[in-house]
């Protein structure tokens, strides 16, 4: 039997770097998704290994079971219903596990996703020999929450495996898990993201799990608030391709706050005010066409709002500002999303605009070298399909 | 005899949108100056106009000088010592004179500017023939406060010429009115403003006259002395702008966002008085310096930054700071935003060659560069026998 899931990537609508400081935020789920899909080995074939397939990268990690269960038996597995840390002592054996395999030096990044593939299975599934296959539309480490999707895809997948979901396998399609399923599996997500991320906020995971009953959340001072999207909204997302130091951006903020210290809380209080007001547009129902419009001027209008505040805290770049020109040429609003230095910029695509203009904009911006994705956002968190075995 | 007067621009180092919503701001005169010369001719001669050479556009405005007494002597001047606004009747005779030349359409602007001069020089002077001429190294209507400058020389060569002030026209060089001659001054050249501006602030009047630096929040001034030497890359896009549009927009968005924008000018107001903090903080030794020039560099970014959050930015201004940030270098716009110029920081240990680059790339983009020292000397005369 194949389980497959299927999980959402993110992006900040308003409130990077300013949120560390108290300020409200606002995240959405994208419609790009991370897949993975599990066929555990039934008894009776001879297939006794555990198998991670990255396909996008073509790599393959294989382990054979009786080597994992072997490793990590003291661990105590499974517990699923239990979302347990990864304790320094566990991470140091399933770190010797993934060394075993060889991860060339350039994906070496990978590492850490592997682990907590490997914390996430055996703690929800135990020692079952299974081929485990992951696909993506989300660039890696781009700022768009792929690690994040990764771990809810896995554990959305490994939950439905262990029966420790109540859904109908029967049923067709993609189906939602129920709402205190979603919170078990949003814990285990957070588990995998401790693996791959450190000291992570816990809204990546949140905002990928949970589907239309709060596909946005509003989050201050570690409270997250989910909100209902009453507007379809469609942005371009440009990946500049320019890799940054998340940490490096968020400690120079820090610093030019220790060295502004009021002029810096002003710029966090504006973002606060962006923040809260961006959710209550999103929230608000807009009727027609004519407040639709209102909206999404509105919109625009807080986006750009908060880009200059970014610049204020120095975490633009000169490829955000290419694309910021490029796109205000054609009279769009956007806006970096994320720690910024490089990373991916949003732009808000109006409902009325001509698909003739989206795609000018689109070939300028890939004659720069940057990629383009279009997504809807606020759709869908978490969701798992069932298949008979291929 | 004559007479020369040079009085200097103006640059906002700080706080330009948000001062009209009571953020402090800080400006500072530049080393770029107008200058008048004031020529009386002897009185053996025979010549009895009054004639405005305005030597940068070779146009030239001239009256006999009994046309000019016909048509304004009910004003009752001269009354140098007492500075006194153009009244809406006056203005129109004064008009009248003008519109006798043939201003070109293109140089219509001018008008307000050769009405200034007629106002203050019968106000000042009286009916007496003369030959003005006019000069400058700064650029028309790009918020570099050449309409300011212009007032003020015009208006201190013209205290000069008259008994009202006290120097010694026996000494050389470059002469500073004293104290409250300056004040005399400023109150003449903000009259001056008010016929081209309608309603100036008197900020731009007020450094021109005064030179160094200005502090200013809520119609109050502050003189500050900086006590660090600042030069300045000056980027005139040549991109016009609609300040009054501008000014608008900012209130629009204000009015949408009273929340946000508040704490904006908040930050800009923290910005400014940190602003004037550094630059009047005495700097002992080049460390110091460069200490300082580095605030100065991220106070001016986030200063744009908040501009930018304003929405008065421009495709132009991205491109000099952008072409600027290659290189390191810290830049933002100054005044009305929209176009207009920008200001870039050249620390003092920054080499020649960098400053030759930055300069080609910036001409290569269609715009004008022109390097200043900040916060110099205000107006000045100068006495001179006739050629």
């Amino acid at each position: 039997m194949e389980v497959k899931a299927r999980a959402p990537g993110k992006i900040i609508l308003s409130g990077e770097h300013a949120v560390v400081h108290g300020s409200t935020a606002v995240a959405a789920s994208i419609d790009l998704y991370t897949y993975v899909s599990i066929q555990v080995h039934p008894s009776t074939e001879n297939d006794d290994r555990l198998t991670l397939q990255l396909k996008d990268m073509a790599l393959a990690f294989s382990w054979p079971i009786g080597r994992i269960k072997e490793s990590l038996s003291s661990l105590g597995g499974p517990f699923p219903s239990t979302p347990t840390s990864c304790s320094t002592a566990s991470m140091k054996l399933i770190l010797a596990l993934v060394e075993e395999q060889n991860i060339p030096e350039a994906k070496i990044s990978l590492a850490s996703g592997v682990t907590a593939f490997l914390w996430l299975y055996t703690s929800i599934l135990g020692f079952k020999p299974a081929t485990v296959v992951v696909t993506s539309e989300l660039p890696l480490g781009s700022g768009l929450g792929s690690s994040a999707a990764l771990c809810v895809a896995f554990s959305a997948a490994l939950l439905a495996c262990s029966d420790s979901v109540n859904v109908d396998m029967k049923q067709q399609g993609w189906l939602i898990v129920g709402e205190s399923e979603l919170e078990l599996l949003n814990k285990w997500a957070f588990e995998g993201e401790k693996l791959i991320h450190g000291k992570p906020s816990g809204i990546d995971n949140t905002v990928s799990t949970y589907g239309r009953g709060g596909n946005m959340i509003k989050f201050r001072s570690g409270n997250l608030t989910r909100i209902k999207s009453s507007m379809p909204l469609k942005m371009l997302i440009t990946n500049t391709k320019v890799g940054r130091n998340t940490k490096a951006l968020v400690a120079g903020v820090s610093e030019r706050t220790l060295r502004h210290p009021d002029a810096m809380n002003s710029v966090f209080n504006a973002v606060d005010s962006i923040g809260k007001e961006l959710a209550n547009v999103i929230q608000t129902p807009a009727p027609d066409d004519l407040s639709l419009n209102a909206k999404e001027e509105k919109l625009e209008e807080l986006m750009e709002m908060n880009q200059g505040l970014l610049q204020c805290m120095g975490v633009s770049h000169a490829s955000i500002e290419t694309v910021l020109r490029t796109t205000l040429k054609y009279k769009l609003a956007s806006k970096l999303t994320g720690a910024g230095g490089g990373g991916c910029v949003l732009t808000l695509l109006p409902t009325l605009l001509s698909g003739t203009i989206v795609d000018k904009v689109i070939s300028e911006l890939e004659s720069c070298g940057f990629q383009c994705l279009i997504a809807g956002i606020g759709g869908n968190g978490a969701e798992i399909c069932f298949g008979a075995s291929s």
